[in-house]
């Protein structure tokens, strides 16, 4: 290369053709810093395009998701024409999507004020549902792990819930034993609630699923 | 001044540019790339097209997460180019019974449940697109089709089976697991 041999020539500036007023104290290390720049954009916008891939897996971020109260949902997740993102998760995962035609299925990681959900409280899940055939709420890590207790109760069904006498429930989310419909929590680890229901009508788009009425989670006796 | 700012925001700009392309392109080639796929992850649970029950959700065994821990599930891998596949699936009355179908890099392209079953079974014939089209032009002219016929999206992939018996519990469900079967149809 003989640009570090040439001094900085009128057509040096040509190269560059926003700066047509190169500073006159320009030596040859800026002007190879300037050919060098194309270079760095690509490398710094990889590095960066990258970056942001690792972390929308790593966080599961889906700019497609939908949020209603505290519950998260994703359309079209369940059907061939899911969106790249939510591929992109869980291929990362290893996770198998629950087929639209099959069911739909909600997380929560916070309760309905807006608090992550955590082993320290006591979470009251209750209120209206979505007709579906069958419905389930389970208790997992982040990661989607079944989190193991001493219970060896996971998940409620709907037709393993006990009811008032209206129909109405309430499941209660606690590491403490708890009456009634109690589904064990961690003690002192993060965890999300997964709502799946089977075989509803529910609709796969935005609008239906952002308007469903979901029950809601409600904190109660936060030790610490 | 304003001769070094707008350069620079030239060059920052550039870079977002590049950043956002390298993003969509990553995420994109994510589910090809990617060697943790649950399809790879099944195929450590089981050979060919046999249908191989998951192990429970609940317990540490579980080779593939966000499962639902109330179902009990059994899966089958497929590869098309072996010739078109049989799925079929028993279907105990008021039992949920759900079948889905996945293709190798995570696309869910059909499912049903037992509300599709006749005669207490739920069948699918699975075929490439080339694979139907020689099954198309085979058929009788006068003679009504009663296959459910399902396009693969790609050669390879896997179907689950689900299962939530009414009464029973485990046991139940897995009588009602060893009944679905997976068969390669060579009859073309």
């Amino acid at each position: 290369m003989a640009t570090s041999l040439s001094l900085p020539s009128p057509a040096a500036p040509a190269t560059h053709p926003v700066a047509p007023h190169p500073d006159a104290d320009r030596t040859a290390w800026p002007a190879l810093a300037l050919r060098l720049r194309p270079l760095a954009v690509l490398c710094l916008g990889a590095g960066l395009g990258l970056w942001a891939t690792a972390a929308t897996l790593t966080h599961r971020f889906d700019p497609a998701a939908i949020r209603n109260g505290p519950w998260t949902t994703w359309p079209n997740v369940g059907t061939a024409s899911i969106d790249p993102y939510a591929r992109a998760i869980q291929a990362r995962s290893g996770e198998i999507a629950l087929v639209a035609a099959e069911g739909v299925m909600f997380v929560a990681d916070r309760d309905s004020a807006g608090a992550p959900l955590s082993g320290r409280c006591t979470y009251r899940v209750s209120g209206p549902l979505p007709y579906a055939r069958l419905w389930t709420l389970g208790l997992d890590t982040a990661s989607g792990e079944v989190v193991d207790n001493a219970a060896r109760r996971h998940a409620f069904t709907s037709t393993g819930i006990v009811r008032r006498q209206d129909g109405s429930f309430t499941i209660e989310v606690s590491s403490v034993v708890r009456p009634g419909n109690w589904l064990p929590a961690p003690a002192d680890s993060p965890f999300i609630l997964v709502l799946r229901l089977y075989e509803t009508p529910l609709g796969t788009t935005p609008a239906e699923l952002g308007a469903a009425a979901l029950p809601t989670i409600a904190a109660t006796d936060c030790a610490g | 001044m304003t001769g070094r700012i707008v350069p620079a925001a030239l060059w920052a700009l550039a870079t977002l540019f590049v950043a956002g392309i390298v993003h969509l392109g990553s995420v994109l080639l994510v589910p090809r790339l990617a060697t943790e796929t649950a399809f790879a992850r099944l195929s450590a649970a089981g050979q060919g097209t046999s249908v191989t029950p998951l192990p429970p959700a609940s317990g540490a065994q579980s080779p593939v997460p966000f499962r639902d821990a109330a179902l009990s599930s059994a899966v089958c891998r497929y590869d098309l180019s072996g010739g078109p596949l049989r799925v079929t699936a028993g279907v105990v009355h008021g039992d949920f019974t759900a079948v889905s179908f996945h293709s190798r890099t995570g696309r869910p392209f059909y499912g049903l449940t037992e509300n599709s079953a006749v005669e207490g079974k739920i069948e699918v014939l699975l075929a490439t697109a080339a694979q139907l089209a020689r099954i198309e032009a085979a058929d009788p002219g006068d003679e009504p089709i009663r296959d459910v016929r399902i396009a693969a999206p790609e050669d390879e992939g896997f179907v689950e089976f689900d299962v939530l018996p009414r009464v029973g519990g485990i046991a139940s469900a897995e009588r009602a697991l060893a009944s679905m079967s997976c068969k390669v149809e060579r009859t073309l």
